[in-house]
């Protein structure tokens, strides 16, 4: 009895005291739900599959050069005109495929670039073919 | 056994109920303070992050993964359990230095006895919760608990000055 008195005493006593006040639990932030994540990364490749898609180069003449142009025979020699200059290689195709379209199309770009020899005041006059 | 999910506001609210005893409890098993807050941080993120669950007992399990944790790094960095130099008890009335004088009482208690003292008065268990977090017997429980007080009445009578 008397035992039970004195624990319950120094028990007491002891309760007088308290834990340390712990500092507040730190909880490292997330960026968003797993899910939101999710959503935003399909919707990033989403919108990039379309950039891709819409930006691809198209087979057109212009990427494919005189060769593939199907108004190009019908054209050639004396219509032939463009407005970007003629790539090597296609020239090197024309070159090998149709040689008198090659010569059509290098006297075409001579003319653009060389003054008319067949000008009636012209001092060149002498060299142009006949 | 998958351990169960648990809401980040249950776990915030288990942290304010104990999380101050459980720092307190780090330090009766040999941390000092910033690490004892560290253990019992760790604790919790591991609650948040669900990996570890708490069951039945709340208490009693997050005593014990305390427990462990500090009986884990005392292993890790190879030291021995010592008296912590600053309070990790406070009193409203009493001084600082008998806040000092109870923790040095108890510090010069074995070590399971010490747990004992601690788990009743400031973490208000049972001897059977007590029982399940140090994993002896119940009855070994009461005994320690009674060797202990004696000492502590004894260790205590100068400076609180009564009994």
């Amino acid at each position: 009895m008397q035992q039970e008195k004195h624990d319950e005493e120094i028990e007491r006593y002891l309760s007088k005291f308290q834990p340390r006040a712990i500092r507040p639990l730190d909880i490292p932030r997330r960026n968003g739900n797993p899910q939101l994540r999710w959503l935003a990364a399909v919707a990033v490749l989403a919108f990039a599959g379309y950039v891709a898609l819409s930006h691809r180069p198209r087979e057109t003449s212009q990427s494919t050069g005189v060769l593939a142009s199907p108004a190009m025979g019908e054209v050639l020699p004396g219509d032939f005109r463009r407005s970007k200059p003629i790539s090597t290689s296609a020239l090197t195709e024309l070159a090998l495929d149709d040689v008198k379209a090659f010569d059509a199309v290098l006297n075409d770009e001579s003319r653009s670039m060389f003054p008319n020899m067949r000008q009636e005041q012209s001092a060149l006059r002498v060299l142009a073919k006949p | 056994m998958t351990p169960k999910a648990i809401h980040a506001t249950e776990v915030k609210s288990l942290y304010e109920k104990h999380g101050s005893a459980l720092a307190a409890y780090g330090c009766c098993c040999g941390l000092d303070f910033a690490s004892a807050q560290d253990v019992v941080q760790q604790v919790f993120l591991k609650l948040l992050e669900g990996r570890a669950s708490p069951l039945d007992s709340p208490a009693a399990y997050l005593h014990r993964a305390v427990r462990n944790a500090a009986f884990n790094l005392r292993r890790h960095s190879r030291r021995e359990a010592e008296m912590p130099e600053d309070t990790w008890l406070v009193g409203g009335d009493a001084s600082r230095e008998e806040a000092l004088a109870v923790q040095a009482a108890l510090h010069d208690l074995p070590e399971e006895q010490r747990e004992t003292v601690f788990l009743k008065v400031w973490a208000g268990m049972t001897l059977q919760e007590i029982a399940s977090v140090l994993e002896v017997p119940m009855n070994t429980v009461a005994s320690r608990y009674r060797y202990a007080l004696e000492q502590l009445r004894e260790r205590l009578q100068p400076v609180a000055g009564r009994w």
